[in-house]
């Protein structure tokens, strides 16, 4: 399985790879929004962690243009933020989010969650 | 004070002060008028009194005077008829006769003398006898003529007496006439004129008045000229008295100074005048006093009015400039104001409330102040009555407050207007409540800075939070998880990484915190600027592989700065520099001296800056707003703290830069004292 990681800050997609990657689940890196769109279109990730607060085009522009592209549509979709507003959160389900995590999150929290994610979409 | 009068653009109800000074002249006119009035009142009724007076005690006197004369002149005119005078006189036995004389002033004691004279007014008789002037002709004499010429008795005028007693006198002649009706003789006994004087001094007169008797040739019986030499002159008084008239008024008298005030009237049938009379100015005294007095008052009513109508009249103005200036401080007043009455109604609005709900004159007084401030909470409900914080503020006799957080106001176009208002009872002097005042403020810009400080928060948090889960999430994979040997050195450095972050955007944040709170003390020293530069350069060396170099003279003087500062301004914007270009870009400090001052200049060849942004890197999370630097991280406050900490040495920051060329940011600082001696003017 593949997951995509967009975040700006370099750290936090090292620490997502270190914390996730194994035999059956590749790590993609984005930096920006626009390569997240790109790497997912390319490689379809059942899961995008997608940090909101990027350069260029937003994490919530990000999933709105994938879930309103039907290639793209059915990837989980989960916005990593340390924003905890509620305005966010209702931004994100709007965009069509599947789930919200903020930061700082523990690596074994993050790992639960994608599991379930995963479990929930099948595997492959 | 009953309450707040509704005051407006057409209900003004100042007091004109032009009003009340014409009020209080005209009563000081109107009093002064009637004074004068009565003291003219009370001269012409005086004198009316006086010469009233003065006529009743003319005609007393004259009458009483006529009397009294007739009385001598019917007792002479009596013994001239005697039948024993007449035989006598018939025989020539004139000093038989004498004996009659004698008889008559007996009778008569007031006589000074008596006479008797022939036919041919010889002086035949005399008592008491005089031989000086026995047998002399006195033929010429007025009482001779005038009784030959009467027929019968007759009144003389004043005349000096020749013989005993030498004394004024008058004499009272009558004829003895025979049988046959034959004049034998004339009888005449004289009355000094003291003897009539009595009656001028009978009444008593106020004013040093007197009575004054004339002669019917006009000669005075009394005063200073009284006598036979003088006769009543010009006065027209006395001249109408003799010739029978009764009257008075003001009048010149032979003796008496200035213009007198008097009645005179005839003593009839003698001819002869009595006037009553006094000194005009005695006459008016009373009049003069009351006059006085009137005027004594009416002057001081007079100076009190004028008094009354300046300290009136300055009042009203002092009422009216105060008027005037609190109104005009109300209209100034930036806020709006609202001042309702106890009952509810706006009873007054300034120009600003106006402003702020959009009203545009329209007019609101007299209406419920609830319709004027429709406000609305935090959540965007309407506020109900009760909880109205004007109504609150009347009710309770407290002020009370909204904030500018949490406040709109409904503006006459539909808007909600964020507001911050106070509000206040308005008491009167025994401390009831008359109404209440609420103070509005616009709390856009409020409103604005919590958005700003909410975005803010988000940011700092969001720049917090990232290192951090960095450091926590590498922490735990180190512990649970069995890295190789790669992922380790890469899951530790990325902790150190994080940890510097952290450190720095704290130290970032406390130092902004001390800046805004004053706090931040400069303890400045001479600062050598090359080897600090070297220095601090060489902390960066360490980690990038970039050329970073110093430029300066040898013999650049020292700067006036706190070293510490310097820095961490070097530091930043050498951190900026490098974030902020590409690797391998060079990176130069340069330093020279440029008069007072040395001038530090850090130079990049990174993205660079664009006007814009320019203009507000040195803010308050003033970070340019695009991709380029907002993949880099940074608080947006290590500028705006550069600038302050440069700032509070006494020296200033500035940068030119080109969007994608790079960006030089200079400061200068001053040169230090013991090197400033060398600066040439």
């Amino acid at each position: 399985m593949k997951l995509l990681i967009a975040d700006d800050e370099d750290g936090i997609r090292s620490l997502v790879r270190m914390t996730l990657e194994s035999d059956r689940l590749e790590i993609l890196e984005a930096a920006d929004g626009n390569e997240a769109v790109e790497l997912a279109r390319a490689h379809h990730p059942q899961l995008i962690l997608l940090d909101v607060m990027m350069p260029g085009i937003s994490g919530f522009e990000v999933c709105r243009t994938l879930k309103s592209d039907r290639a793209t549509a059915g990837i989980a979709v989960v916005m990593l933020t340390a924003r905890a507003q509620d305005a966010d959160r209702e931004e994100g389900e709007e965009a069509g989010a599947d789930g919200y995590f903020t930061k700082p999150f523990s690596p074994v929290a993050l790992m639960r969650k994608v599991d379930e994610i995963l479990a929930r979409r099948g595997a492959p | 004070m009953n309450g707040i009068p509704a005051t407006g653009a057409g209900t003004d109800q100042r007091m004109n002060p032009r009003t009340g000074s014409a009020v209080i002249a005209a009563a000081i006119a109107l009093g002064v008028a009637g004074a004068t009035w009565q003291a003219h009142e009370s001269r012409q009724g005086l004198r009316a009194q006086v010469l009233e007076h003065s006529l009743a005690t003319a005609t007393l006197t004259s009458a009483v005077l006529s009397a009294d004369l007739e009385g001598h002149l019917k007792l002479v005119e009596a013994y001239a008829d005697r039948p024993s005078v007449v035989a006598r006189a018939e025989a020539g036995d004139w000093a038989a006769a004498a004996v009659h004389l004698a008889e008559l002033r007996e009778i008569e004691p007031g006589f000074g003398s008596s006479a008797l004279f022939d036919p041919d007014g010889h002086l035949v008789a005399r008592d008491p006898a005089d031989e000086a002037v026995l047998g002399r002709d006195f033929s010429s004499r007025d009482y001779f003529r005038g009784a030959l010429a009467a027929q019968h008795g007759y009144l003389s005028e004043v005349f000096r007496q020749q013989g005993v007693p030498r004394a004024t006198v008058v004499a009272f002649a009558s004829v003895v006439r025979g049988p046959s009706g034959a004049v034998l003789g004339v009888l005449q006994a004289t009355l000094p004129v003291e003897q009539l004087r009595k009656h001028a001094r009978a009444i008593r007169l106020p004013n040093g008045g007197t009575v004054q008797i004339f002669d019917g040739a006009g000669h005075a019986l009394t005063g200073p000229e009284a006598g036979p030499e003088n006769t009543f002159g010009s006065s027209t008084a006395v001249a109408r008295a003799l010739a029978g008239h009764a009257g008075g008024g003001e009048m010149t008298l032979p003796g008496l100074p200035g213009l007198r005030l008097g009645a005179y009237a005839p003593v009839d049938p003698y001819g002869w005048a009595v006037v009553v009379e006094q000194p005009v100015s005695a006459a008016y005294r009373p009049v003069a006093a009351l006059t006085l007095r009137l005027g004594g008052i009416g002057a001081i009513v007079l100076v009190v009015g004028v008094t009354a109508a300046i300290v009136t009249t300055r009042l009203v103005r002092r009422l009216e400039r105060q008027h005037s200036y609190s109104a005009a401080i109300l209209e100034a007043i930036a806020d709006g104001v609202v001042i309702a009455d106890v009952k509810g109604r706006v009873a007054h609005i300034n120009p600003a409330m106006d402003r702020l709900t959009r009203l545009e004159g329209e007019n609101v007084v007299g209406y419920p102040f609830l319709d004027l401030l429709v406000l609305y909470d935090a959540r965007g409900e309407p506020i109900p009555p009760e909880g109205h914080i004007l109504a609150k503020a009347i009710e309770n006799r407290a002020v009370a407050a909204g904030s500018g957080h949490e406040l709109a106001l409904l503006t006459r176009d539909g808007r909600r207007l964020p507001v911050g208002i106070t509000a206040a009872p308005v008491l009167d002097e025994n401390g009831a409540v008359v109404g209440g005042v609420a103070v509005v403020r616009d709390a856009s810009y409020e409103r604005e800075v919590d958005q700003l400080k909410s975005s803010l928060i988000s940011t700092v948090s969001h720049e917090l939070r990232t290192p951090l889960t960095m450091i926590q999430g590498f922490s735990q994979l180190l512990v649970d998880r069995d890295l190789s040997e790669a992922n380790s050195r890469e899951a530790l450095r990325q902790i150190n990484t994080s940890s510097d972050r952290l450190s720095r955007l704290i130290d970032d944040l406390l130092s902004v915190s001390r800046i805004e709170a004053g706090r931040l003390a400069v303890r400045p020293e001479a600062v050598d600027v090359r080897e600090v530069a070297r220095e601090v350069l060489a902390s960066f060396q360490t980690r990038e592989g970039r050329e970073l170099r110093v430029e300066a003279d040898d013999e650049l003087p020292a700067v006036h700065a706190d070293p510490d500062m310097f820095v961490q301004i070097l530091t930043n914007l050498i951190s900026n520099a490098i974030k902020y270009s590409p690797a391998g870009t060079p990176v130069s400090v340069a330093a020279r001296r440029n008069g007072p001052t040395v001038e530090v200049a850090v130079e990049d060849r990174g993205i660079g800056l664009s006007e814009k942004d320019v203009a507000r890197i040195f803010d308050k999370f003033g970070r340019a707003d695009r991709p380029e630097v907002r993949k880099v991280s940074g608080t947006g406050l290590g500028l705006y703290i550069t600038r302050n900490l440069v700032e509070m040495q006494g020296g200033q920051i500035w940068v030119r830069s080109e969007p994608g060329l790079g960006s030089t940011f200079s400061f200068c600082l001053p040169v230090a004292v013991q090197d400033r001696q060398e600066v040439a003017p």
